[in-house]
């Protein structure tokens, strides 16, 4: 067999005539996860036959080399041992003064927020002996309800950085705010002043902005994933800066233009919006109903996964489709041009839309321009929509108003700008080639140019000062909701290093330096909030994180709005731009948990590419992994090509945030270890959302990571051989009497046969106690990724780098398996979130030499990481493929992140005083959960559901003397989901929600036959698709 | 504590960070310090009172009514106590009443030599609270009740 690195470096061949051949001819294989594995390449063979393909080169060390390991081992093994007995003396040194409300041991929450792009989530945040350790959403927070994304929990990672901005910079030495101050009030003082910001809600950075704009500074804004087109659009039909807000809870027809408003990455409210979707379309027993989503799209996104009905349109054509399906609306202006692949259906949406007056939502993309979003409006508007279930509110970031980058370059031209501040945005990497921000600022010597931000960045090599920046969990603040709630950012710790946070440089540029907290108050003083009572009210809104009746105010439609410009007709290629999925716009790149979290259709890790369809990858003669030259009018890159199924034909995609050249030693990987390419060097200033492109292949490759292929379930070649996945139409579902056929796609064994086939008692063992157990349900998962990396805070999981990610190492306990069904053209997609089952029977149990996998009594498989010795034979008896193993010592060694680039242990990060011997780990160390053990090299771990969790309430319940309530044990992934998707629980309690579901029609057990029993079940997902569409009626038949 | 300055201490009670003891639930249970820390009263240098060896733990969660039932005398004594309180009580009744005057059981405990016991008497007393309080002796050994 060959080795994972002979088959990279061998050219695979994307035979499309062959796999096409293959789907058409295999029916029985209708679920499909890689192309690899349609075609049943070499590579896929090797994930096939050997869970960890390569480890062969582990092991071929010679003999004599064995026996000098096996020593060293031995002698260390020896010593080890000792330390049993003796444990190294330590030192107890408690509080003189003990915090408030502080015990020992136990954490404490503080209501907070964290920001992206300005817009507030409010989280709750864990806190260990005054260390942060966690995020959490916060219920009572309008933006969460409880939920959080993985950007907005990874921003613990963030602030833990050892890469992050520590000290006053000039001139590329450490300088002090002092002299920063001294020079920087000479300079203010001559007047010219500019101030460059992202975009913001802040109410305390609004009211200094304005003080400092009506003392004569000019104000500037700059967010490359912003909402500037759509505020644009509100602004066109209501008269005011705006922003739409959705109630997908009452929708029960939704066609989205573009528009993914399940990804936090392209819409602020996505946590609500998923709930509110999932909401929608939650079926349990027998029967029930779901709205219909149909969505236009160009690149396969989560909102295009879980659509009824999804079309692959080209990023320019979206608006003509949009207009089209105005005009079968019945609105004859603008004629719209409906792509073929769209135009026959048009009927049939139109038709559904009207059936569903004021119960819909037409909701456009954040990226698309504002034509798009303004003739969303509109249908909304013709729809009867607007006031149900849409509904406009003046915008909550005060920043769209401001001056452009554009605008801001053109006035240092002029010579109108003397000193310039950018704080918190990074204009030099983060915009359109064609302006040439970096340049331009480098060539404006006589300004003098400070950068404020929390890393070192792009924009902070331009500029002659470089100030750093607090993290919001170091610095008082506020911030608004998508909606426009406000909240009061919470400090949890002093700041690590010498950072102010934003509203604080801005009272300092005003000559009157104050603290953020008396800032953030004043602020409400000002607006009279909790008038005689300030101090009550001031307490509450910090507990409760949130200023009550702080909502924007609602917008109403008016007429007159410009008439929209007619669509027109793509010509050729074209590239559409979107913000990373997991980093963002880039401004999360040096953060290893987003890095790492598979995005979520390509399953891709630490890189961005070139995504394409097959068909046109094929017409190119482009193979996966190929580097080819891309080229707009406004520069070309190279970048690696990834053939992604269901791709618009005619277009490729680009993700930003990738390609950065400054910000610490993960933003700036290269090569193979990931980091790819930037595409803000192909970006236009006059059409940031896409334009037309040329594609040349250039004969080289590049190796990527993508996890999808990892891990095939069941060890079985065919996924739906054994019902791996089950789903049906919500019509077949409703109407079958036999739920369990209805939903059962392949050929799993009839239930008489799976107990004739029992070889084990009804009971495993007696146990009359809490039997925990869990259900997913795939109809409600959006695969956002929310639970990865809410394990991985909750667990101390490590992450690996690329190149492990490649040989399989990856250590996320849980993973969301993506199956495509269908043709590779436009596949249905299908969410199936997978960690330890946690089988009554399990299997990795009765092979462990050394029993470090045992069961508990109440049903817990549990990992025994002090008597594991590392023989894998667990792994390789698990069916679901779900233990990890620490192949090297993940979390002490900060060069796993690169084996090959030896630059990370001697990376220089401008002003950072850290040794590079320790590399900052130390600082890494104080994130991890004191309540769960850190793993070391050699052993094998997985999915505990929350055993610490489970420990807590149990003996807080015995305590209380009292049962282990229903919601007391809420596991760390069931606590993320945005969409409700995971429900843990006592299925001992036929009362417990869990139970119900474990029971429901759609409850089904994962390779149910191999009789694992597993604890964990899912529930089936179900798809309501219009009978008026054709397509969907065949692919019924084809069910 | 008046200069601000805490006391440095010496950990001599301690087990392995893999290791999660709860203090409460063991208290709760009625479980008397010096169970597990020995004869703290007596001790001039305070020293590690039992081995923390898992065996030794395990001796204890595999039979916890052999060490539950010590304060039976107690129990009489306060009858409205909870075992949390009991495991104070004994203190008290030391102080007040020296050591002189202890049952036999408190005697072992106090003098910090207590492997459990194995008469009827204190083993049904300990299965009373075993009882009353729902342990769930088969999971008290459970590896992911002390290891997660």
């Amino acid at each position: 067999m060959e080795t994972i690195e002979q088959i990279q470096q061998d050219k695979k061949e994307i035979a499309l005539e062959k796999m096409r051949a293959e789907l058409e001819g295999k029916r029985g294989q209708q679920y499909w996860r890689t192309l690899e594995e349609v075609m049943q390449t070499k590579e896929f063979e090797a994930w096939f036959e050997d869970e960890f393909p390569n480890r062969k080169e582990i092991f071929e060390i010679d003999r004599r080399s064995l026996l000098k390991y096996a020593g060293a081992g031995l002698a260390l093994a020896g010593l080890t041992g000792c330390r049993g007995v003796f444990l190294p003396e330590e030192k107890l040194v408690p509080y003189v003064k003990a915090p408030e409300e502080y015990v020992s041991g136990k954490p404490l929450f503080y209501a907070s927020a964290v920001t992206l792009a300005g817009y507030a989530t409010g989280v709750l945040v864990e806190q260990y002996e005054g260390r942060p350790i966690k995020l959490e959403g916060n219920p009572d927070h309008p933006a969460s309800g409880g939920a959080l994304d993985s950007i907005s929990q990874a921003e613990i990672l963030n602030f833990y950085d050892p890469d992050r901005s520590q000290n006053v910079m000039t001139g590329g030495d450490i300088s002090t705010w002092e002299s920063f101050n001294k020079t920087a009030s000479a300079k203010v003082a001559e007047g010219g002043v500019g101030i460059l910001v992202g975009a913001l809600t802040s109410p305390t950075a609004a009211r200094l902005l304005a003080r400092l704009q009506s003392k004569g500074a000019k104000l500037y804004s700059h967010e490359p994933s912003g909402r500037g087109n759509v505020i644009k659009a509100v602004a066109a039909v209501t008269g005011k800066a705006g922003v739409p807000v959705y109630d997908f809870s009452k929708a029960k027809v939704v066609v989205s233009l573009d528009g993914d408003f399940l990804s936090t990455t392209d819409n602020p409210g996505a946590l609500v919006y998923s709930r509110q979707f999932a909401k929608a379309r939650r079926v349990l027993g027998n029967k029930g109903e779901m709205s219909r989503l149909y969505a236009f799209e160009a690149a396969p996104g989560t909102v295009g996964a879980m659509a009824d009905h999804r079309y692959a349109v080209k990023p320019s054509e979206v608006y003509g489709a949009g207009c089209a399906l105005a005009n079968a609306l019945g609105i004859a202006e603008p004629a719209g041009i409906a792509p073929s692949n769209v135009a026959a259906d048009l009927g049939a949406i139109a038709a559904d839309l009207q059936k569903n007056r004021s119960a819909s939502i037409v909701v456009a993309g954040e990226h698309q321009p504002a034509e798009v979003h303004q003739l969303a409006f509109q249908l909304n508007q013709f729809l009867g929509n607007v006031g149900q279930t849409v509904k406009f509110v003046e915008a909550p970031e005060f920043t769209s108003g401001y001056g452009t980058v554009a605008e801001l370059l053109a006035d240092i031209k002029v010579a109108k700008i003397k000193t310039l501040i950018i704080s918190n945005t990074n204009p030099v990497y983060a915009s359109p080639a064609d302006m040439k921000v970096g340049e331009t600022l480098a060539a404006a010597t006589s300004v003098a140019k400070i950068h404020h931000g929390l890393y070192f960045d792009e924009t902070a090599e331009v500029c002659d000062w470089h100030i750093p920046m607090t993290h919001s969990l170091e610095a008082w603040g506020d911030a608004r909701s998508y909606e426009g709630t406000a909240g009061v950012v919470q400090p949890l710790i002093a700041p690590l290093y010498d950072g102010r946070s934003d509203i604080e440089v801005f009272s300092g540029l005003l000559g009157e330096p104050k603290g953020g907290y008396d800032l953030v108050r004043e602020t409400l003083q000002a607006k009279g909030f909790g008038g005689a009572a300030f101090e009550k009210s001031w307490r509450e809104a910090i507990h409760n994180g949130t200023i009550p009746n702080s909502a924007s105010a609602t917008l109403a439609m008016a007429g007159g709005a410009a008439p929209l410009p007619a669509p027109v007709k793509s010509a050729g290629m074209e590239v559409g731009f979107a913000p990373d999925p997991t980093i963002f716009d880039g401004r999360f790149a040096n953060n290893g948990w987003l890095q790492e979290t598979p995005k979520p259709l390509s399953k891709l890790v630490w890189d961005n590419v070139v995504y394409m369809s097959p068909t046109d990858a094929q017409a190119s003669k482009i193979s996966v992994d190929d580097v080819v030259l891309v080229k707009t009018s406004a520069g070309e890159i190279e970048g690696t090509v990834f053939i992604l199924p269901g791709h618009a034909v005619g277009s490729i995609t680009i993700h930003l945030g990738y390609g950065r050249t400054a910000g610490g030693t993960l933003a700036t990987l290269s090569g193979v270890d990931g980091g790819g390419f930037s595409a803000y060097k192909l970006m236009s200033s006059k059409n940031t959302s896409y334009s037309s492109v040329t594609i040349t292949p250039t004969g080289k490759t590049q190796h990527l990571s993508t996890t999808q292929g990892h891990s095939p379930l069941g060890g079985d070649k065919i996924p739906d051989h054994r019902d791996v996945i089950r789903e049906a139409t919500l019509e077949k579902f409703n109407a079958a009497e036999d739920k369990r056929h209805a939903l059962m796609v392949g050929h799993s064994m009839e239930i008489e046969e799976i107990k004739e086939n029992n070889l084990m008692p009804e009971e495993v063992f007696a146990w009359n106690g809490e039997k925990w157990g869990m259900t997913i349900d795939m109809n409600a998962c959006t695969g956002c990724g929310a639970c990865i990396t809410a394990c991985q805070a909750e667990n101390n999981i490590s992450v690996v780098g690329k190149e492990q990610v490649s040989r399989g190492r990856e250590m996320h306990w849980i993973r969301i398996d993506r199956y495509y069904s269908g043709s590779d053209e436009n596949p249905s997609v299908t969410w199936q979130p997978v960690a330890c089952v946690h089988c009554e029977t399990a299997p990795c149990e009765p092979v462990c030499p050394v029993a470090a996998t045992v069961h508990s009594h109440e049903g817990i498989n549990q990992m025994v990481y002090n008597r594991c010795v590392g023989t894998r034979y667990c792994s390789n008896n698990c069916p679901y493929k779900v233990r990890r193993f620490n192949y090297l010592n993940w979390t002490d060694n900060q060069a796993q992140f690169s084996e090959k680039n030896k630059t990370i242990s001697t990376r220089r990060i401008p002003g950072a005083i850290n040794t590079p011997k320790d590399n900052g780990l130390q600082l890494l160390k104080m994130l991890n959960n004191p309540d769960v053990s850190v793993r070391g090299r050699g052993v094998m771990e997985k999915c505990t559901y929350c055993t610490q969790r489970i420990s807590e309430a149990r003996i807080e319940a015995k305590k209380a003397g009292r049962q282990i309530a229903e919601g007391d044990i809420v596991t760390a992934c069931q606590q993320a989901c945005p969409s409700e998707a995971i429900v843990f629980g006592n299925i001992a309690d036929k009362n417990s929600q869990v139970a119900k579901l474990r029971n429901d029609p759609r409850s089904y057990l994962l390779l149910e036959e191999l009789q694992t029993r597993p604890r964990t079940s899912h529930l089936a997902k179900l798809r309501n698709p219009n009978p008026e569409i054709k397509s969907a009626k065949a692919e019924e038949a084809h069910h | 504590m008046e200069t601000g300055t805490p006391i440095v201490w010496n950990k001599v009670n301690k087990v392995p960070d893999f290791v999660y003891f709860n203090h409460s639930i063991h208290i709760n249970r009625g479980l008397n310090c010096n169970t597990c820390h020995g004869p703290v009263n007596d001790m001039h240098i305070t020293a590690k009172g039992n081995s923390f060896q898992m065996a030794w733990c395990l001796s204890c969660h595999r039979n916890p009514e052999k060490f539950l039932g010590w304060n039976k005398e107690l129990q009489k004594e306060h009858p409205g106590d909870t075992p949390r309180q009991l495991a104070f009580k004994l203190y008290w009744k030391l102080q007040t009443k020296g050591k002189n005057n202890l049952s036999p059981a408190e005697t072992i405990l106090v003098n910090g030599d207590f492997n459990g016991l194995n008469d009827k008497e204190t083993v049904d007393a300990g299965k009373d609270i075993v009882a009353k309080y729902g342990i769930k002796t088969q999971q008290l050994s459970d590896c992911g009740v002390c290891h997660r």
